[in-house]
């Protein structure tokens, strides 16, 4: 065995492994969340008030919602 | 651009290039003297693998501690990275301790240990980059 060759072979060991590490991004079991946002909108005078939950939502998602309810007429 | 994506770009630029401007100096700083210059004269101590050993110390720490998302994939590319470290140190004290090292040799493994953790440390990254979102 030469000297270079374990480096060869730790190299491809490294490269190969760590791919197989990148192609299972997203594969592996994932922890449940359990995330729940909650907002309320009101007035100044908190007469009308409005209350949105939303369980396991993006962020955009919950943006575009909140979006919605700050340009309703109220 | 992605922000995963700036963040490698930035790895790429900033610490990968600028580690390897030593070397780039060393060459210079030979054709300055008008002297032919081989990679072995560059790389042949296994300056290489300090930088590789470096790259790969420093990905890991992005990544360590990460939570358990992706968990396997975390594993894989943190696992790789300390083998890379270990077996770049190993050949590093090896280079050292030889009177008369073969440069050759050393340049041939050196690139490839090189190779092999600019990989494992750009998973690590991609991972520790994952997190941070």
């Amino acid at each position: 065995m030469s000297f270079e060759t374990p480096a060869v072979i730790a190299s491809i060991f490294m490269m190969s492994l760590s791919v197989l590490g990148l192609v299972l991004n997203g594969r592996s079991a994932q922890p449940p969340k359990d995330r729940t946002i909650t907002i309320t909108i009101e007035d100044s005078t908190g007469a009308r008030a409005r209350t949105v939950t939303h369980s396991d939502r993006g962020v955009d998602e919950l943006k575009r919602v909140v979006d919605r309810l700050l340009t309703q007429p109220s | 651009m992605t922000s995963r994506a700036e963040k490698l770009v930035r790895w790429l630029m900033f610490s990968v290039l600028v580690s390897l401007v030593p070397l780039a100096m060393t060459y210079f700083g030979l054709r300055l003297d008008r002297r032919q210059v081989h990679l072995e004269m560059l790389l042949g101590r296994g300056e290489l693998l300090l930088i590789s050993t470096t790259l790969g110390a420093a990905a890991l720490g992005e990544l360590l501690p990460g939570g358990r998302d992706n968990a396997i994939g975390k594993l894989l590319a943190a696992g790789t990275s300390r083998v890379g470290i270990l077996v770049c140190s190993f050949y590093f004290a090896t280079i050292q301790s030889r009177t008369a090292p073969d440069a050759q040799a050393i340049l041939a493994a050196s690139v490839w240990l090189f190779t092999g953790m600019l990989v494992a440390s750009a998973i690590c990254l991609f991972y520790a980059n994952q997190e941070a979102r």
